[in-house]
């Protein structure tokens, strides 16, 4: 199982989160939630193959902001966005710079499944994994790469209690237990 | 003319009448004078007393001889007595003045006999009136119009309606010549009559003629203070040698006698010869036959009266003759009246359409132009809430479509089952609370207002809008985050998130944009201020903000204001804007875009969660 490949998702809704996490989980796939870009940076380990399901609009960081972040330096993870308000401007624009799908929300399971597969083979012969492209021995932190991101730079102040415990987990180190990431979609 | 023919062939009816009439009672005179063997006598009293006893006298005795004093029946009326005696038919011969025998021809009247005297010797023309002034009133006829009058009886032939005729005559209404009349009452008034005018009672005084040479003899003072005006200046020739006594009218027949139907033909001609054959009285009066009753005639249809009364019941063909320039002004004037009135009518008629259809038009358009900003209010937050059905339905269809495909899983427990299933019915319900708001509010007109603490909607707003903090700088101090406005907490919301979203188009291309949304006291309200950094505003601009409904392209600044502007209106509340000044960098420029809404007393007893419980979205 450790060659499961990683499925990153970036979301600011836990319920989605959630949700995509079931199904993407209950086909054996290892999955990491970030409820912001910026925690992303600052907890995501680059090493892990996989891909990232990215979600458009967020509070903080875009999730386009954050695909031109990395891209501008170079990783080439495959990302995946998810956007419920999906204009096809926006859609030919991100898959011209890169993005490996644009999926409108609500997305159905299979389409999701088959996305995230094509981009996050189970088994290494089937397809080749396009990153990483440069060498990340001994970086496990995306933002080691991103000098000019301050994660929490951007993030908003005064923000109601409900947001505080996304927002302060985002500062917090990534232990939080609701980021882990899961090995094993059969751990409930 | 008609009516002189009509008047003429009355007259001719008239008078073959009286003949007829006559003719019927010859045949049988024994029966008329066995059964009436009266012979009844109206004398009317005579204006100088002691002439009218000698003359009165003489005559009398003549009637005795006549008709033998057993059938005599002698009575003395005043003039108007006399009048309703003949005309009851209590009278058959009777002595009066040539008026009233005149004026009673309509009831069989025929004067026969009239009284002469010396200077009076024509018994056509041998009675008239002296119309007095004050001896230093220099005033002709025509320039006492208006004045008073005095005179012995209102129906008083000699004398008062004798003047009367003058004033006819020139072309007055007898009726309302005089401002004023004094009566007397009486036949011998002449001494009455000029002292009234002597007094000042009266401006005009009225004698019978030869009264005021009477007064000269025995009161020549009283005489000599009052002057008699002069004979109309037309009839002055027919007058001159006619009369020895001052006169200012015309002249007509003196006093006559008169018989009726009643009278047979050869009473009336044994009475005629006594009474021609009657030797003159010592004054030298006696008894003469007149011819021309022509005047008199003339007279009493000038003054309407007598045979000529009925002149004076309005006919419509008589009015309209009479009055025919006056009634043709009149109808002309309704004519007028009434096309103007038309005219008016229809020019109003025309203005109130205009005007209704103005309203309408202005009514329709303001209905229009709010429908127009609640359904983009609505607009707006369906597309800022779609995002938020989207997150739940999302879930929903990835629980779903997940507990199918591994359905047949060995991890697939009951437990699990129920798991997922509850969270589906969780996010189903979330979705479902979404979609209910955005209806309610579609659906309502008036929003429910109510106390909101200032602290409560900034973070339902950072929790509705949770991408607000990220470019968003919020500056509240504690004090203003405790006041309560009166709102509706997705309608607040909405105005300040519009104002938020213009700004950061305005800002689009700058290096270093910058918004802030400062809170603040300001009096008694408190402001929520949107400012940007974006380009410099010109004055001309800021006005064109200030307009009701922005003229902007509808996806743009305009409309996103105008619900901005619609919902503040809603709250009670103003939007104001200002060129932004910085003081610290004086190069700045940016739009200072602020909603200010009264602040209310906090509501007592009332609970405030430190959770908003009025969420659009459900962030977590």
């Amino acid at each position: 199982m450790k060659t499961s490949p990683l499925i990153r998702i970036v979301d600011d809704d836990e319920a989605l989160i959630d949700a995509i996490r079931y199904v993407v989980e209950g086909e054996g796939y290892l999955t990491a939630a970030y409820p912001s870009a910026e925690a992303f940076l600052q907890c995501d380990d680059p090493r892990a193959p996989g891909c990232l399901l990215l979600d458009v609009r967020m509070g903080g960081m875009s999730g386009p902001q954050l695909f031109e972040e990395l891209r501008h330096t170079g990783h080439t993870i495959p990302i995946i966005f998810l956007s419920a308000h999906g204009s096809i401007d926006l859609a030919v624009d991100l898959m011209q710079k890169g993005a490996v799908s644009f999926l409108p929300k609500p997305v159905g399971s299979e389409r999701l499944l088959r996305r995230s597969s094509a981009h996050s083979p189970m088994h290494p012969s089937t397809a080749p994994l396009p990153h990483p492209t440069r060498s990340v021995h001994g970086k496990r932190k995306w933002s080691n790469w991103l000098p000019r991101v301050s994660p929490t730079a951007r993030l908003p102040s005064g923000s109601a209690s409900r947001n505080a415990r996304l927002n302060s987990s985002a500062r917090m180190p990534c232990a939080s237990s609701a980021f882990t990431v899961r090995m094993n979609s059969k751990q409930p | 003319m008609t009516l002189g023919k009509r008047f003429t062939l009355a007259l001719v009816v008239a008078l073959t009448g009286i003949g007829a009439l006559a003719s019927a009672a010859e045949p049988m005179p024994t029966d008329r004078t066995k059964a009436h063997n009266m012979v009844r006598v109206g004398v009317s009293a005579f204006a100088l007393p002691e002439q009218r006893n000698e003359f009165e006298l003489s005559t009398l005795s003549t009637l005795e001889r006549v008709f033998g004093k057993s059938r005599l029946d002698i009575h003395h009326y005043s003039v108007e007595a006399l009048t309703e005696a003949v005309c009851r038919g209590e009278v058959d011969i009777f002595i009066s003045s040539a008026g009233a025998a005149r004026r009673l021809v309509g009831v069989g009247t025929r004067p026969i006999a009239t009284t002469v005297a010396p200077g009076l010797d024509d018994p056509n023309h041998n009675e008239g009136s002296a119309i007095v002034l004050r001896t230093d009133d220099e005033r002709t006829l025509t320039e006492l119009r208006g004045t008073r009058v005095a005179a012995n009886l209102p129906f008083g032939f000699s004398g008062y309606q004798i003047a009367l005729g003058e004033i006819a005559r020139l072309g007055y209404d007898p009726d309302t010549f005089f401002r004023d009349a004094v009566f007397f009452h009486k036949s011998a008034a002449m001494r009455e009559v000029a002292e009234a005018v002597r007094g000042g009672r009266a401006d005009v005084g009225i004698l019978r003629l030869c009264a005021y040479e009477s007064l000269l003899e025995t009161d020549p003072e009283l005489a000599r203070a009052l002057r008699v005006l002069p004979p109309p200046e037309d009839a002055a020739d027919e007058i001159a040698g006619k009369v020895a006594c001052r006169v200012s009218t015309r002249l007509y027949p003196a006093q006559g006698l008169s018989v009726m139907p009643t009278v047979s033909p050869d009473d009336s001609r044994r009475l005629l010869v006594g009474l021609l054959t009657m030797p003159p009285t010592p004054d030298g009066r006696a008894w003469s036959v007149a011819t021309d009753f022509r005047a008199v005639d003339m007279l009493l249809k000038d003054l309407r009266v007598g045979p000529y009364a009925y002149l004076r019941q309005w006919t419509l063909r008589r009015f309209v003759e009479t009055f025919w320039p006056a009634i043709v002004l009149f109808a002309l004037g309704v004519v007028g009246l009434v096309l103007h009135s038309w005219r008016a009518n229809i020019l109003v008629k025309r203005r109130e359409d205009e005007l209704a259809l103005a309203h309408h038009r202005e009514e329709t358009q303001n209905k229009r132009i709010e429908q127009l900003q609640h359904a983009g209010a609505v607009g707006q937050l369906s597309n800022l809430i779609a995002h938020e059905v989207h997150q739940p339905l999302a879930a929903i269809r990835l629980y779903a479509e997940g507990l199918e495909r591994q359905a047949a899983h060995p991890a697939t427990t009951p437990d699990r089952i129920a798991s997922i299933a509850g969270r589906i019915a969780q996010q189903a319900e979330r979705a479902s609370q979404v979609v209910d708001r955005v209806r309610d509010y579609a659906k309502q007109r008036d929003p429910v207002m109510k106390a909101i603490r200032v602290d409560d909607i900034l973070r339902h707003l950072e929790s509705t809008y949770p991408k607000l903090g990220s470019m968003t700088e919020i500056v509240a101090d504690d004090a203003v985050r405790t006041r309560f406005i009166k709102a509706s907490l997705l309608e607040i919301e909405l105005a300040v998130v519009n104002l938020l979203r213009n700004a950061r188009e305005a800002t689009r291309g700058c290096a270093t944009p910058r918004i802030r949304l400062l809170v603040r006291t300001v009096g008694k309200n408190v402001d929520f201020t949107v400012e940007d950094n974006g380009p410099g505003v010109s004055p001309e601009r800021l006005r064109a903000l200030a307009e009701p409904l922005s003229s902007e392209k509808p996806d743009g600044l305009g409309l996103g204001l105008s619900i901005v502007k619609h919902l503040v209106d809603r709250h009670g509340g103003v939007l104001l804007f200002a060129a932004r000044q910085d003081p610290q960098s004086p190069d700045a420029t940016g739009l200072s875009a602020s909603i200010r809404l009264p602040v209310v007393p906090s509501p007592r007893n009332a609970q405030y969660p430190h959770e908003p419980h009025d969420s659009i979205g459900n962030h977590t």
